[in-house]
């Protein structure tokens, strides 16, 4: 585990961020920083709230109360600090969510070009020296349907990096692949890591997130239940909740 | 929150960003593009009742005398002397007898074609096939002249076909046979609907109380014996005389071919029913078929493996499902099909639309005659649709 | 031998109904068959021969048909080189082609008129070559887009091949020609407004979306004759008076009323489109930073005209039927010369249905090639 924790610049800041679907309340007040090239894995029985948390990060969920702030950017209704926080923060979903009427590299260009005004041959470039960084350039042709599922989602991640985002956040990025997909994926998001990205993974991984992630968080009904380094949860969770979920996934 | 927004605001100093400020606020921003579309909206608005102003506006002249009459009534008897009112409600009639027929004929038709257009035998599929492609690439109004025109090429009344003396075919129209009775028909018919409809929903809460209780009773039996019971009563109640009455022609005093009995289908009714019949059938055909072929092909499968009949199946596994699918495209159609009944002023078969128009003619008033036209239709397909979603709950309540 | 016996066994004697069925069909089919070729045995057809000017142009003076002529030659000449360029040519769908277009053709062919249809002829055929070739050369792309273009402005340019040079006055333009013109605009205008429409109808703008929808659900409430009989007695006296406007001409009224009405119906096509996209895909145009309208013109939009296509096509036939109901304004459209021939001219006194026959082979024709249009456009996207 690296130690990437530089505790003078916080990335994302939460404080008691609360948020409703109608009566459901699916966040009752979370608090939590994240720290510039820091790893940080979520996870949680599911309606605890984890992907619902990173949605409000970039505002693809409106929080309820409670205060988000990007990069010092705080989000609020104005949406030239929504939109600031949206170009430096990059998304991946567990749908892939690929534009399936544009090419692979089509896919990659379009926002650079209508969103930060790059110049055809720009984004072209950036975008086959980021299909090279995933691993697959020659497919820059094809359109989503010809390819499978972990090659789309490394499309996906690909189109996510050519906004330059400072943060990732991840929506349990291979909850829909087959298995023997889900390594080439991972790997990706290991090297990401590696280089000093920060990252928000929402993630069953359990594997990958001991080997990469600087730090836990565990959600259960809407709230942080603990916190804390892969060791720490892995040898000696405080919490009973805790316990009796590691027991089920592990 | 829109306090932060005011303290925000209170802290820059030039307009120039305080305007600025305010445009970006999200909730502004929302606020701001209704209320510049509110505004031109409202311009919209006035000028268009400044100019409807001028107009005759006010339904008064539907209570003045017609002074028109009409070759088809219905249910209510009208002549010239009634008000307008009376006749537009005369056209109304027409309007929803034409519809209901059409629609259940059609349905009819297009269950048939729906499933002939699947068959495996050769003819049958082409024949389907043939209707659907024909006749729903011509215009309804042009079909509707050639019903018209057919139906005047029957022969004249003097020498009008007669099969087995059972009906009358001419160029006047076409007799048909039919049970008559004396004045309390219409009641009694009114009461065997209701008496249809009260029998079956005894039968389904029978049903359902069986599910729990199995008695060696059977609720079809049970819920038929109700009907037949309400059907006498009243039957007797109302000493109602049933004969059969046979279309005859005859010649009066005058040397005039008059024509009674039995119930006629005047060549206008016939030939707008006619067209709608065919054409809305093609449609629904397309439903019918689209539905029973997106359902998966392991259901006729089974039920193959399971030694189930062709008729067996149909009936059994593939209608009932493919009935969900069917139901909202098959409403849109009966709309249609209502709306389509105006139609039938081309060849002045006098429906709400044209007796409409006759008033309009006659009367001026057309905005308000437009907003009645309107209200009608619109009610109608509110009508329909509301029976519809009926049928379509109760066809999805049961299973997935 | 043995093969085509079972073949007959299985197809129409498959079991005791399948018989009934096969009889009963057949005599149907005969019964259908013989009326229709004793009628085109039996009748007189010279009157097609006769009235063909008026069916097709109504009651334009003989010395501007060659505006119609134009406009013909060119519209031919568009579309083979489009179906060259873009349809996948083999010999039985060249056959089935020609066939089409050559039963009006020879139809409508006269001594005179001998030489324009040679000419059209030839040229069809020159450009019908050329699109065929440049399918597969380097100048592929120009090729589309030209031809793209040229369909949007046919349009605006036949309505500039009517007017030049003193041309004669919209209430005379009758025919086939208006119903194909009608068809034209309203579905041109009808579009554009539909997509509107459909978006104001989705939009989370709560105004907007109550003026959308009430828009809709009012126009798709009456029948069309009600709408067009509105344009007659109603719309004048709503028009402001500049631009002379209040003085509008019936057929540009119709026109107007057909778009608005064809736009009610594209709209709610279009949002069938529109709901069937998953909610994923704006969420990873936002997440990428895109605003709203980049989202919209560019990832739904797309995605959403494309699955409705097949529906939108079919919209587009139905609006060519209804422009036949324009008889109720007294416009003089094929459906209306077609029942006033046999009323009117002494030599073909009662023969209204040979004309009805030949009004609806016109209309059928249309329908059907568009209907081939729609299928071949399924086809070529679901590859």
């Amino acid at each position: 585990m690296k130690n990437k924790v530089s505790k003078k610049k916080i990335s994302v800041e939460a404080i008691d961020v609360t948020k409703s679907f109608g009566d459901f309340q699916a966040l009752k007040g979370i608090t939590a920083n994240i720290y510039e090239g820091e790893v940080v894995v979520v996870f949680g029985p599911s309606g605890s709230g984890k992907s619902t948390f990173i949605r409000t990060i970039n505002g693809l969920e409106e929080h309820n109360s409670g205060e988000i702030t990007v990069n010092g950017i705080p989000l609020n209704d104005d949406v030239k600090n929504r939109d600031a926080i949206r170009g430096q923060v990059g998304m991946v979903f567990q749908q892939f969510n690929l534009f399936p009427h544009l090419s692979v590299l089509r896919n990659i260009t379009l926002a650079p070009q209508k969103v930060k005004k790059l110049s055809k041959s720009e984004s072209e470039k950036l975008a086959m020296s980021l299909l090279e960084r995933v691993g697959i350039p020659e497919q820059a042709e094809k359109y989503p349907a010809q390819l499978s599922g972990g090659q789309q989602q490394r499309v996906a991640i690909a189109r996510a990096l050519a906004m330059q985002p400072k943060i990732m956040l991840f929506d349990e990025p291979t909850s829909a692949l087959d298995p023997e997909m889900i390594k080439e994926v991972l790997d990706v998001m290991i090297e990401l890591a590696q280089s000093g990205m920060t990252m928000i993974c929402v993630t069953h991984e359990m594997g990958f997130a001991r080997e990469v992630a600087d730090r836990f968080l565990f959600f259960d009904e809407g709230l942080i239940v603990e916190e804390g380094t892969p060791e720490h949860f892995f040898n000696n969770p405080k919490e009973e909740r805790t316990k009796l979920f590691l027991s089920q996934i592990l | 929150m829109p306090s932060s927004l005011f303290t925000q605001f209170k802290s820059e100093d030039s307009i120039k960003k305080k305007l600025n400020l305010l445009f970006r606020n999200r909730i502004f921003r929302r606020f701001f593009i209704q209320f510049v579309f509110g505004i031109f909206l409202l311009l919209l608005f006035f000028y268009i009742v400044d100019k409807a102003l001028n107009l005759e506006l006010g339904f008064g002249h539907l209570s003045s005398r017609a002074g028109f009459g009409l070759s088809h009534t219905f249910i209510i008897d009208y002549n010239s002397n009634d008000s307008r009112w009376m006749g537009y409600f005369a056209g109304v009639i027409n309007t929803i007898r034409v519809s209901l027929v059409g629609i259940v004929l059609a349905t009819i038709l297009g269950i048939f074609m729906g499933l002939a257009r699947l068959s495996p035998n050769f003819l049958i599929n082409k024949i389907s096939t043939g209707y659907v492609e024909f006749i729903r690439n011509t215009p309804l109004l042009v079909q509707i002249i050639f019903w018209q025109l057919i139906l005047l090429q029957l022969p004249h009344i003097s020498k009008a076909l007669t099969f087995g003396g059972l009906s009358v075919f001419s160029n006047k129209g076409i007799l048909l046979p039919i049970i008559s009775s004396n004045e309390n028909g219409s009641l009694w018919t009114l009461i065997l609907f209701l008496g249809l409809i009260i029998s079956l929903i005894l039968r389904s809460r029978l049903f359902k109380y069986k599910e729990e209780h199995v008695d060696l009773f059977s609720p079809n039996l049970i819920s038929f014996f109700t009907f037949v019971v309400i059907a006498i009563i009243s039957f007797f109640a109302l000493s109602i005389k049933l004969s059969p009455s046979v279309p005859e022609v005859n010649i009066n005093q005058y040397g005039t071919y008059i024509q009674s009995g039995g119930f006629i289908l005047t060549p206008q009714f016939a030939a707008v029913l006619f067209a709608l019949v065919l054409y809305t059938g093609t449609f629904i055909t397309e439903i019918v078929r689209g539905s029973i072929q997106s359902l998966p092909k392991g259901q006729t499968e089974a039920a193959m493996a399971l030694g189930l009949n062709s008729y067996q199946r149909i009936t059994l596994i593939i209608l009932p499902q493919a009935l969900r699918s069917i139901i909202p495209p098959l409403t849109n159609q009966y709309l249609n099909l209502t709306k389509n009944s105006s139609l039938s002023v081309a060849i002045a078969y006098p429906d709400l639309f044209m007796v409409s128009r006759t008033i309009m003619n006659n009367a001026g008033h057309a905005l308000p005659m437009f907003v009645l036209i309107l209200i009608t239709y619109l009610t109608l397909s509110l009508v329909i649709s509301l029976i519809m979603n009926i049928i379509n709950l109760r066809v999805t309540r049961i299973g997935a | 031998m043995r093969i085509l016996l079972s073949r007959i066994r299985e197809n129409f004697l498959g079991s005791k109904l399948d018989v009934i069925l096969s009889i009963t069909g057949a005599l149907f089919i005969y019964f259908i068959l013989s009326t229709l070729i004793s009628f085109i045995l039996n009748s007189d057809w010279t009157l097609i021969l006769v009235n063909r000017k008026l069916m097709l142009t109504g009651l334009m003076p003989e010395e501007e048909i060659w505006r119609a002529w134009t406009i013909f030659s060119l519209t031919t000449i568009l579309m083979t080189t489009s179906i060259a360029f873009w349809f996948k040519i083999n010999i039985k769908s060249s056959i089935f082609y020609i066939l089409l277009l050559l039963i009006p053709l020879l139809i409508f062919t006269t001594k005179n008129t001998l030489l324009y249809v040679l000419f059209i002829m030839i040229l069809s055929i020159v450009f019908f070559y050329l699109g065929y070739r440049s399918k597969n050369s380097e100048l592929k792309n120009i090729v589309s887009r030209i031809i793209m273009i040229s369909w949007i402005i046919l349009l605006p340019i036949c309505f500039l091949i009517l007017n030049i040079l003193d041309g004669p006055k919209m209430t005379l333009w009758g025919g086939f020609m208006i119903n194909l013109i009608l068809a034209a605009i309203a579905i041109f205008a009808g579009f554009p407004l539909g997509i509107l429409l459909a978006l104001g109808r989705a939009s989370s703008y709560k105004l907007i979306k109550l003026i959308s929808t009430l828009y809709i659900e009012v126009i798709r409430g009456a029948p069309l004759v009600a709408w067009l009989l509105l344009a007659w007695f109603v719309l004048p006296k709503f028009l402001p008076n500049l631009f002379g406007l209040s003085d509008l001409n019936i057929v540009v009224r119709a026109m107007i009323v057909l778009s608005l009405f064809a736009s009610a119906y594209i709209a709610e096509v279009i949002r069938g489109g529109l709901q069937s996209i998953p909610k994923g895909q704006e969420e990873a145009s936002f997440a990428l930073g895109m605003n709203s309208i980049s989202n919209t013109i560019f990832i739904v939009l797309p995605q959403a005209i494309r699955i409705v296509i097949p529906t939108i096509v079919s919209t587009f036939i139905a609006i060519f039927k209804d422009t036949s109901l324009v008889f109720i304004l007294a416009i003089t459209d094929l459906l209306r010369i077609g029942r006033l021939i046999p009323e009117q001219q002494q030599a073909f006194f009662g023969k209204s249905i040979e004309s009805l026959a030949v009004v609806a082979l016109l209309f059928w024709v249309v329908s059907l090639v568009l209907s081939q249009i729609s299928r071949t456009i399924e086809k070529k996207l679901n590859i």
